[in-house]
């Protein structure tokens, strides 16, 4: 435990002593909501034409206010863009939180760890537990600067609501930097898992309901959003944040928490198999 | 004071990817409390031997016992008792010396207390105190050097196991090393194992050194016994014509000769106070109208020994074998 604890401190550490690395972090993910979300505004598209007769104008303009609202969840795009990116943001930093372990292999830092008597458990869940911290704090900047450019919160949102919404990230954070950590295990390159990394990265981004609502997609699309853990957090988030009935996120509460159960049960085993010998 | 084996290893074997041998079938023993010595050239099979004891790598055959444990059975065991000084220096670099120690007493479960007055003893005895709390990526290559000796240390081994402890350093700061780690012994009685392909830091250093070359064993002794094996010093003469050298002459006219072999087109002589003997080898052979090219006399030591048992210097090149060995494990642990 006091290993576990150390090890976790330990990246924490390496991570806010590379202030410049974290101020880059933020760069992308300012760019999908600042450009994409601020440039995308799907309801200005839909301006009723000047020609229209005046006594239908608000007919029409109620008509495009619910296909929009009944398609995002809200009239604002740039809200429904920021709610779908707080997972994708947590997808991207959970993507490198293997590299670590790549490094310590590479620089031999795992060697000994791998000759002390640790539990082989810790030297996984220490970058595990260090991702979800950083993820969050991540988030939680995120969240504010999502906010000054104009995040439409519910009327509803409140502190429970705030919790709610950490946690549920929380068991994303949980779920993918297992997957990804899993994957580094026994990888010797980082060009390998950057690699994986970027093979992935926009794949599961665009197969869930991020960017745009899952039931504009094809059948097959839509099957593999259902399966992506980015989709049933989108959910819960957006549910939480702009409080529209677009679904009942209790199911997606329980499909993250059992993938969350599932891969970090298959990473503490694996790591107990694999972490033996170097 | 009685002898008590620490370390049992019989019939140790690594083969890597089913066909290269890198350590084979070696048996050996180290006593309780002395600094043993693997000595041979890169690629022996010296860091392979080091890691299959504490439990890095799996042996592919064989059986060892460290301090009474079981290699493979009680893997948790052993971990507890070794401490490893590794050949890369693997403190981590963005983090300051005091905070690697501290981390590594954590992961011995040395409480927090305890660790800072161990860690404040060592590394005042390594005469790093005052970059304690420095990041380690602004040491210099022997103060890190230093450092991994205090991380190895600080759960206070039974056994310390030390790779290529002096790897790269200038004389004057291996030296030092070779001070501290006779210190460890005498002052908190560690056994070490260790590894060098350094001559002198084996004779200066080790009670008793094996010579490791192409995975096996070639001799084991105390640094003298070693050196006993060459019967004196070497006279190394080189002719113009080797076929109208006789040995039988050679040995009748001058009387302490112990040994001539031919290796490469050269006359090896061994011979009892080598100084006097080469001028009468010399006068013998122009008597004989046997042109000399070059001599050369070579004192009793452990390089000789090296030479004498495989033919060839220590200091050589890798050979192949040892390069193609590194790439082949480097394809296997890609798998």
């Amino acid at each position: 435990m006091t290993a576990l604890l150390a090890l976790t401190m330990r990246e924490l550490k390496k991570w806010y002593r590379r202030r410049i690395a974290i101020i880059f972090t933020f760069i992308t993910p300012l760019f999908w909501l600042a450009l994409f979300g601020k440039s995308m505004n799907l309801y200005n598209l839909l301006q009723i034409p000047s020609n229209v007769p005046p006594e239908f104008i608000q007919y029409i303009q109620e008509a495009i206010d619910q296909i929009i609202i009944s398609a995002f969840g809200t009239k604002d795009y740039f809200t429904f863009l920021a709610t779908g990116m707080f997972s994708v943001f947590i997808l991207f930093s959970s993507m490198f939180s293997g590299m670590s372990l790549i490094f310590d292999r590479r620089l031999g830092y795992l060697s000994r760890l791998l000759v002390s008597p640790i539990k082989r458990e810790s030297i996984f869940l220490s970058r595990v537990i260090s991702n979800i911290i950083r993820s969050l704090l991540q988030f939680t900047a995120l969240f504010l600067i999502a906010l000054a450019l104009g995040l439409n919160i519910g009327p509803q949102f409140s502190i429970t609501h705030l919790i709610a919404l950490y946690i549920t990230l929380a068991l994303l954070a949980l779920a993918f930097s297992n997957i990804f950590i899993i994957l580094s295990l026994k990888i010797e390159e980082h060009d390998t898992a950057i690699a994986i990394t970027n093979l992935l990265n926009l794949p599961l981004m665009f197969a869930s309901n991020s960017i745009f609502p899952k039931n504009q997609m094809p059948d097959w699309l839509q099957t593999i959003a259902e399966i992506n853990p980015l989709t049933h957090s989108n959910i819960i988030v957006r549910k939480l944040v702009i409080g529209s009935s677009l679904n009942i996120p209790l199911n997606s509460f329980l499909y993250l928490g059992i993938i969350t159960i599932l891969t970090t049960i298959l990473g503490v085993l694996l790591s107990r198999k694999l972490l033996q010998y170097l | 004071m009685k002898i008590k084996t620490i370390i049992k290893v019989d019939g140790l074997t690594k083969i890597y990817n089913g066909e290269v041998v890198a350590v084979d079938n070696i048996s050996f023993e180290v006593y309780e409390g002395e600094i043993f010595g693997f000595l041979g050239p890169n690629g022996a099979g010296k860091t392979t031997t080091i890691n299959m004891l504490n439990t890095l790598i799996k042996p592919t055959k064989g059986y060892a016992e460290i301090a009474g444990y079981k290699l493979g059975r009680d893997n948790d065991k052993i971990r507890k008792i070794i401490g490893l000084v590794p050949q890369e220096l693997t403190a981590d670099d963005e983090l300051t010396g005091m905070e690697n120690i501290m981390l590594q007493a954590s992961l011995y479960g040395v409480n927090k207390k305890t660790a800072k007055e161990r860690a404040e003893e060592l590394l005042g005895m390594v005469e790093l105190s005052d970059a304690a709390h420095r990041l380690v990526k602004t040491y210099s290559g022997g103060m890190r050097r230093r450092l991994e000796l205090v991380m190895g240390l600080i759960h206070r081994p039974k056994i310390l196991f030390l790779d290529e402890p002096t790897l790269g350093l200038d004389v004057q700061t291996r030296a030092k090393i070779w001070e501290y780690i006779k210190m460890l012994r005498d002052e908190f009685g560690v056994t070490i194992f260790m590894t060098t392909h350094y001559m002198e830091e084996a004779d200066k250093l080790c009670d008793r050194i094996g010579i490791i070359d192409k995975g096996k064993i070639i001799a084991l002794g105390t640094p003298t016994e070693l050196k006993n094996i060459l019967k004196g010093d070497i006279i190394v003469i080189e002719i113009d014509n080797v076929d109208n050298f006789n040995e039988e002459i050679l040995t009748k006219e001058i009387s302490n000769i112990s040994e001539i072999r031919r290796i490469d087109g050269k006359i090896s002589i061994t011979t009892e106070k080598g100084e006097n003997t080469l001028p009468r080898i010399i006068n013998h052979l122009t008597k004989y109208g046997i042109k000399v090219l070059s001599v050369e006399l070579l004192k009793p030591s452990l390089e000789q020994v090296f030479l004498y048992l495989t033919g060839r210097k220590i200091r050589e090149e890798e050979p192949m074998d040892s390069i193609r060995m590194r790439a082949i494990m480097r394809r296997r642990r890609r798998v």
